[in-house]
């Protein structure tokens, strides 16, 4: 074989221009050490085939050599597994991180460990009392314990404040998280469109990609995401990003959990429902945005601390967020104004004596934290503390003779050592679930694991109608307010989802909707009427008293007796006795509907509702049986204790929570960390590597210049040193 | 594994972060003595920390009431024994009045003085601690000019404005007798459907009738008794038998009172018994307090110092590792 004489110089000048490259690499990667997100680059070098090696005419005995090295292109060197695993424990780490950040300023409203608040205040009241029990008769003790419980009711009252400011706090953050994913999600939007543009010439743009990757990692800590490559339809040869996330929409739009695909992007948004939770709602390409519930990331932990209240859901549950803590408060203020209240007032020898210790400063019916005030009578001093509720006349041995009056009795204390009594009980603290139900014309039940919320606590009823086509739901609402879902009967079988009465309700405009733990299932063939739905634990959830069938609650723990008294020229309404029994007193010349009832249990805040009235009531002027029936409330008791154990629980229940979810926390940002490591052993780069390749492809460069020199060495022996 | 020069530094980074966090922790210790600073830190010793200092609230409570009470017995008791007195010499005076051959004259001093006595028990059973009478029971005031524990008018003795003689009162005044006041001195204070249960609370009633005695008869009251003896004195003929009759009353009713005396001595010294068990409670509680809340000063400095020199070896070891790599050695 013939060599040609200047085959050498093109391997070498191959070899000076690949170390030449190499060291551009190097050059662009060390200056780039310190650049977020960058993925440390490569020189892709292959040898290059032997020109002419595999021509046609060429001796098969050929020694063909390689003509130097072919420049492959610049990749990025990056492990996707480890990018897919980075996101998914991302996402766990923002939302322990978003539940932490709340759980850390309520625990931080609560501590008492270096401070004085709610805990050390009731310690006070209660100090003041025992002094006062040893003072009774002086105008100055009486003040000195009525300062006490209004520092008590101050602090009550901050304490609310606080966690109202730690919600809005909260919720700024949570709008800027909102912000700030729309414009990641527009971000890469573009970002996509520019990359697709440069792949198109042939430019692989990896620093454009580095930049995605970095707003897909930010994107990853808010929520859980999916990143996939699928084929451009137009293009096919190249791939689009499709990020997808984790979570149920309320959108039919098969594309509702899409975020990114190309440069079509979503919009995200949060605001707050009637009920006061907030949601988030979703909706990709200009699609109508839906409520999202997202499977994890910062945004559900954002969504269940301000959502979420724990044992005072309905149904309850043990997620505790910032509205557990609030009626917690709640319940504390209300339980001890209660208490207190019904201490400091007493009818003796026929005169009211004392007033209310405690009101509300809104002027508003219920006592909160938030509007707990000492009561204006006893501040203006219009009654004090009233010390006994013992009479001063002491009653003669014959009945028939006047008693004796003792006169001044100022040093009994019988009262307030009862107050100091209330603080020292351990007693059951408690809250009830209302567990709405509804009424049907022909059918009735609505359970026990039905859940009905209208905003306005309207009662939903449930006919059934075979005249339109099977499968149909229809919803209307008439002036009354009473809420009637129509189901198909037409045909047999039929179930009805949540979510097809919810459409139905939701085409109408009327603000309500259901939750069903079962679709409901139509057994009748439409000319017998809707069959009964069965509850699932029907045990004493009904009762029927006095004609009216009353219901209420799941398994509840406590049992209610209702008593319904009916006679004529009655002042209707309802009364909550104090063994917690239910009497409802009706007009027995007066006609009444399931509506009306409802509503007078509604003002009484009582949580049964009537579901159905027989003839004896709605005859006018025939009279109605009274009677009495028990019926289960859903109960949950939030505690055993005394007030103060009661405050310290709150206070206890949030600093453990945060305790147990800053090792969650800790132990997720270990995972990521760790994650990051590989990641970066793969992807980063390393200055002892950079500076080894700096030397290898100078040698190299060098070495290949050397070939240049030796192979000019050769040509000027042959030609000038050749013998001619 | 491939260790880049940038995880080198984060990491370094974290952990120097976490060592000077651990250090200022320990520092924090040191300084506030405390074992923990925040509910979080230590949810379980911070709940059991409140349970102690509610405790502790409770029994300095206890013990205020106690002082007070017993500061109370003690002018109580001085009072009565100052009634008891006079009883004693009311007593041996009357009985040297009937054993001797006194004239009319001797006799009317011997009635002025057993109607001085009757005026002076009236003062001591009105005397009042911290501006509230001792002996009126539950009366413990005159301010809106209500009666006084005990009024001496026209030859009648009104216990809170109640005619102690007075047939209908009788059953009024056992009431009073019987009053009882209660104070929570942490014996569990609980009450029924009659209100406090008795032995869950300290009685700190004092009814001065309960000492003199009531009843119809004049004789049965020991202040209006001294009157009777003294109008008996006072009479041109004396009648012995009368005079005896009431000489027994009187001697039954200065063992009343002396037995009162008794009784209150007794309270005092369980009073006594009753705060060194509370002291002995509070120095237990303040000590358990102590050891949840309180650090162990030798082994927090010790922690501190530890973690000192940890942060000065990463800081050391930072120097060390961060700055060199292979292009430092580059020729």
């Amino acid at each position: 074989m013939i060599r040609s004489t200047f085959y050498g110089f093109g391997t070498g000048l191959s070899g000076m221009n690949a170390a030449q490259k190499a060291l551009d690499v190097v050059g662009n990667n060390i200056s780039n050490l310190n650049t977020p997100g960058y993925t440390r680059q490569r020189l892709d070098l292959y040898s290059a085939v032997a020109v002419s090696s595999l021509d046609r005419y060429t001796s098969r005995n050929s020694f063909a050599v390689g003509q130097g090295v072919d420049l492959g292109g610049v990749s990025q060197i990056r492990d996707p597994f480890l990018d897919v695993r980075f996101r998914r424990e991302a996402a766990n780490v923002g939302e322990s991180d978003a539940q932490l950040g709340f759980l850390e300023d309520i625990t931080g409203i609560f501590d008492e460990v270096q401070s004085k608040k709610i805990q050390s205040m009731l310690s006070d009241f209660k100090s003041q009392l025992e002094k006062y029990s040893l003072e009774t008769g002086s105008a100055e003790s009486d003040s000195i314990v009525r300062t006490s419980a209004e520092s008590l009711t101050r602090m009550m009252n901050q304490l609310s404040k606080q966690l109202e400011t730690v919600k809005e706090q909260q919720l700024d953050n949570v709008e800027n998280a909102v912000i700030n994913i729309n414009n990641i999600l527009d971000k890469i939007g573009t970002l996509n469109q520019n990359i697709k543009e440069s792949e198109l010439f042939g430019n692989q743009a990896l620093e454009l990609k580095d930049q995605r990757n970095s707003l897909i990692d930010q994107l990853s800590s808010y929520m859980p995401i999916e990143v996939t490559y699928e084929p451009d339809p137009t293009t096919p040869s190249l791939n689009n990003v499709v990020i997808r996330v984790k979570g149920t929409s309320d959108s039919a739009d098969p594309n509702s959990n899409v975020l990114v695909r190309n440069d079509e992007i979503g919009h995200l948004s949060f605001s707050k429902k009637a009920n006061g939770d907030y949601n988030f709602s979703y909706g990709f390409n200009g699609a109508p945005e839906e409520r999202m519930v997202f499977d994890g990331g910062s945004l559900k932990g954002f969504e269940d601390m301000l959502n979420s209240k724990g044992e005072f859901d309905t149904p309850p549950n043990t997620l505790r967020g910032i509205g557990y803590y609030q009626n917690m408060l709640d319940t504390m203020a209300s339980e001890f104004a209660k208490d207190f209240n019904e201490a400091n007032t007493a009818i003796i020898d026929g005169v009211a004596q004392g007033g209310p210790m405690f009101a509300t400063s809104d002027g508003s019916a219920k006592i909160t934290a938030g509007n707990i005030s000492i009561a204006k009578g006893w501040s203006d001093g219009s009654y004090s503390l009233l010390t006994t509720k013992k009479s001063a006349i002491i009653p003669d041995a014959d009945p028939t003779k006047p008693g004796i009056d003792s006169g001044n009795t100022d040093g009994k204390n019988d009262n307030i050592n009862h107050m100091i009594r209330l603080l020292e009980r351990s007693r059951d603290f408690l809250t009830t679930y209302p567990m709405s139900v509804v009424s049907g014309a022909t059918g009735t039940y609505e359970g026990s694991n039905v859940t009905f919320k209208a905003a306005d606590g309207s009662v939903i009823q449930f006919t059934q109608d075979d005249s339109t086509n099977a499968g149909t739901v229809t919803a209307s609402k008439d002036a009354s307010g009473v809420i009637t879902v129509s189901l198909s009967t037409k045909g047999a079988g039929h179930s009805y989802s949540a979510k097809d009465i919810n459409d139905a309700l939701k085409a109408q405009g009327i603000t309500a909707s259901v939750e069903l733990d079962k679709d409901i299932t139509v057994t009748a063939d439409g000319t017998t009427g809707m069959g009964p739905i069965t509850a699932k634990d029907p045990t004493n959830a009904k009762v029927t008293v006095g004609g009216i069938d009353f219901e209420s609650g799941t398994a509840g723990n406590v049992t209610t007796k209702i008593e319904v008294n009916a006679t004529a020229g009655a002042t209707e309404g309802v009364t909550i006795n104090s063994d917690g029994s239910i009497k409802l007193t009706l007009d027995s010349g007066k006609t009444y509907t399931t509506n009306d009832i409802n509503k007078l249990m509604k003002d009484a805040g009582v949580d049964i509702k009537a579901t159905g009235i027989g003839n004896p009531v709605t005859d006018a002027g025939a009279p109605l049986a009274g009677g009495t029936g028990v019926v289960n409330i859903g109960t949950v008791k939030l505690m055993s204790g005394k007030f103060s154990e009661f405050a310290a629980d709150i206070g206890n229940k949030a600093s453990m929570e945060t305790n147990s979810k800053t090792t969650v926390l800790t132990s997720h940002v270990t995972v990521l960390s760790g994650i990051e490591d590989l990641r970066d052993g793969i992807s980063a780069v390393s200055l002892d590597e950079e500076g080894v390749d700096l030397m290898r492809y100078q040698k190299s460069y060098a070495a290949a210049a050397r070939f240049m020199t030796t192979l000019d060495d050769i040509l000027n022996t042959l030609i000038n040193g050749m013998g001619i | 594994m491939r260790v880049s020069t940038n995880s080198l530094m984060r990491n370094y980074n974290s952990r120097l972060n976490q060592v000077l966090g651990n250090l200022n922790i320990a520092n924090q210790k040191v300084i506030t003595g405390r074992k923990f600073l925040t509910a979080s830190e230590s949810p379980v010793e911070a709940a059991r920390a409140y349970q102690l200092r509610r405790s502790l609230q409770d029994n300095t409570n206890y013990l205020d009431n106690l002082e007070n009470v017993n500061d109370m017995f003690a002018s109580t008791e001085s009072s009565l024994m100052n009634v008891s007195k006079m009883a004693s010499s009311a007593y041996s005076t009357m009985l040297d009045a009937i054993n001797g051959t006194k004239s009319l004259d001797e006799r009317k001093i011997i009635a002025g003085e057993l109607r001085g006595m009757q005026k002076s028990m009236v003062l001591s059973l009105n005397s009042k601690f911290n501006d509230k009478f001792l002996f009126g029971g539950s009366s413990t005031k005159n301010d809106n000019g209500e009666p006084v524990p005990f009024e001496l008018k026209d030859g009648k003795l009104l216990y809170r404005g109640i005619d102690v003689t007075d047939p209908d009162a009788q059953n009024a005044l056992k009431e009073l007798a019987d009053e009882k006041i209660y104070v929570d001195l942490g014996f569990g204070l609980n009450e029924d459907a009659n209100g406090i249960v008795d032995n869950s609370a300290y009685n700190i009633a004092n009814a001065g009738i309960s000492y003199l005695g009531f009843g119809t008869d004049h004789r049965d009251n020991l202040i209006l008794n001294l009157g009777e003896m003294a109008d008996l004195l006072e009479a041109e003929t004396i009648d012995p038998e009368a005079i005896k009759e009431c000489t027994d009353r009187l001697e039954d009713q200065k063992l009343r009172v002396l037995r009162g005396v008794t009784t209150l001595g007794t309270e005092t010294q369980f009073l006594k018994t009753t705060k060194t068990m509370l002291e002995d409670n509070e120095y237990n509680l303040k000590n358990k307090i102590a050891n949840v809340e309180q650090i162990d000063m030798e082994a927090a400095i010790m922690a501190f110092k530890e973690a000192d020199y940890v942060y000065k070896a990463a800081l050391k070891m930072g120097s060390s590792i961060l700055s060199p790599s292979f292009i430092d050695y580059m020729k």
